[in-house]
């Protein structure tokens, strides 16, 4: 075997073992300190190289001297190998420590994660940065929840106050009538019955909504021929209609199939109407058009409300939005349940709402994803203006 | 006795058939959802789009054409009747 092969074989063996060694070392330090694991990632080397040194001395014929200068010079290289280490390891672990020190600001009061004020390692930069979005987000989503909460207070106090109006009246009518001190008592049982109608629409509207809201809408989706749908909720709103001497006339043309779930769709489309001819003056119209629009179903309700203002209008499908004059709701105006119903309605159904004000009022519009190659339910213009 | 169109015997429900039956038997006559409810349910409270799924079933059974129905047909506003002699 030739000197060059024996030297590069116990250099080879020698080496490795010191490497071996220092990754066991590293392997045991992983849940210790970045510092120590990158402190002996610099002495390794310089071990490996004293090792092999150490190992080769024989067959290189070195004298002693030579030998001890040699050892010298690696240890000096150790001990600045050490020092750098060092050095980069505090480096690492102050950059760390600024993370994690603005890290802790995302839990305090403001909750807004504040990036440390010192330039960063590219990685500690982009955790940093990951964090700083995350923050965002997290403070955004804080403020969806406290104006959610808001409205969700502000609808307990209607509700409870609606609800409290017709049951004073309820009890007032029984004791009225308990006492015989009714003079009318049909009247009164007619004015209870609509009462107790009136608090079972509020509390089935309030089981609606909080069946959207926990997501625990269960569409039952059946195939629909919108125009009949709009004429039958034609027909059963017709007499509120007649109630506020609104006139009431709609049309549905083309081609509208649609599957839906004909209850919930009844009931958006109810609600809209109602909530249109509740804002419209007596002698007033509320104009009903269902129509095909870009491959959707367009299901408009334009009233003669006088508009809604600019400021007010993204928030009308709100929960609890009662319009500007909030404080003093008409008798029937419910507690602002009906749009976030329709809303929720849509939404369940992959649809979407909006209003715009028209010319002396406002247009309500749905829309829902048409229901394509099912022609055979669609409806022809259908027509009847109605007085 | 089972509902016959146009020679063959139609797949109907109870439902169905009971609804068909009313209609028939009152040709002409425009009935509220409410009042078809009442009449072929026997329910005095309901919900009414019940009766919107079913009126779109028969038509579908019923109609030669039921995108445009002859028979069944919408009283637009009003209800649904069954028109006993279609032009």
């Amino acid at each position: 075997m030739s000197a060059q092969v024996q030297i590069f074989l116990i250099a080879a063996g020698c080496t490795s073992a010191v490497g071996l060694a220092g990754m066991g070392v590293i392997r045991l330090l992983r849940r210790a300190s970045l510092r120590l694991s990158i402190q002996a990632s610099g002495a390794v080397p310089v071990l490996a190289i004293v090792a092999g040194t150490l190992g080769t001395a024989e067959a290189m014929f070195l004298s002693q001297h030579d030998l001890g200068v040699v050892v010298m010079v690696c240890v000096i290289a150790g001990v600045v190998a050490s020092a750098f280490g060092w050095l980069l390891g505090r480096q690492v672990a102050s950059g760390s420590a600024a993370l994690r020190q603005a890290a802790r600001s995302l839990a305090d009061g403001a909750g807004q994660f504040r990036p440390p004020g010192r330039p960063l390692a590219a990685e500690f930069a982009a955790l940093s940065k990951e964090l700083a979005d995350t923050s965002a987000k997290l403070a955004e989503s804080r403020a969806k929840e406290r104006a959610l909460e808001q409205s969700r207070r502000q609808l307990v106090a209607w509700v409870s106050h609606d609800l409290r109006t017709p049951l004073a009246g309820l009890r007032a009518m029984a004791e009225a009538l308990e006492d015989g001190l009714a003079a009318d008592p049909p009247r009164y049982h007619k004015q209870m019955r609509a009462e107790a109608e009136r608090l079972a629409t509020m509390v089935d509207d309030l089981f609606e909504l909080s069946r959207i809201q926990s997501g625990a809408l269960r569409l039952s989706p059946d195939q629909i021929a919108l125009g009949d749908l709009v004429s039958d909720v034609l027909a059963s709103t017709e007499a509120l209609a007649r109630e506020h001497g609104v006139r009431l006339d709609g049309r549905a043309t083309g081609q509208l199939a649609l599957r839906a779930d004909p209850r919930e769709l009844s009931r958006a489309l109810t609600n809209l109407l109602a909530n249109a001819i509740r804002h419209t003056p007596p002698d007033g119209c509320v104009h009903v058009e269902a129509r095909p629009e870009d491959g959707e179903v367009l299901l408009a309700v334009a009233d003669g409300c006088g508009g809604i203002p600019e400021a007010d209008l993204p928030h009308v499908f709100d929960l609890a939005w009662r319009g500007t004059d909030a404080r003093s709701p008409a008798p029937d105006s419910g507690a602002g349940l009906g749009l976030a119903i329709v809303r929720g309605v849509a939404e369940a159904h992959r649809g979407s709402v909006r209003v715009m004000n028209t010319g002396d009022g406002c247009c309500f519009e749905m829309r829902l994803p048409a229901c394509l190659g099912q022609g055979s339910i669609g409806r022809e213009a259908m027509q009847t203006p109605r007085s | 006795m089972p509902a016959l169109a146009r020679g063959t015997v139609l797949d109907l429900t109870v439902r169905e058939f009971d609804l068909l039956a009313f209609l028939v038997s009152h040709p002409g006559r425009a009935f509220t959802r409410a009042e078809l409810l009442e009449h072929v349910w026997g329910w005095s409270v309901g919900d009414l789009s019940t009766i919107t799924v079913y009126v779109r079933r028969l038509r579908d059974k019923v109609e030669r054409e039921p995108a445009s129905p002859a028979q069944l047909q919408t009283v637009w506003g009003v209800g649904y009747r069954w028109e006993a002699n279609p032009a």
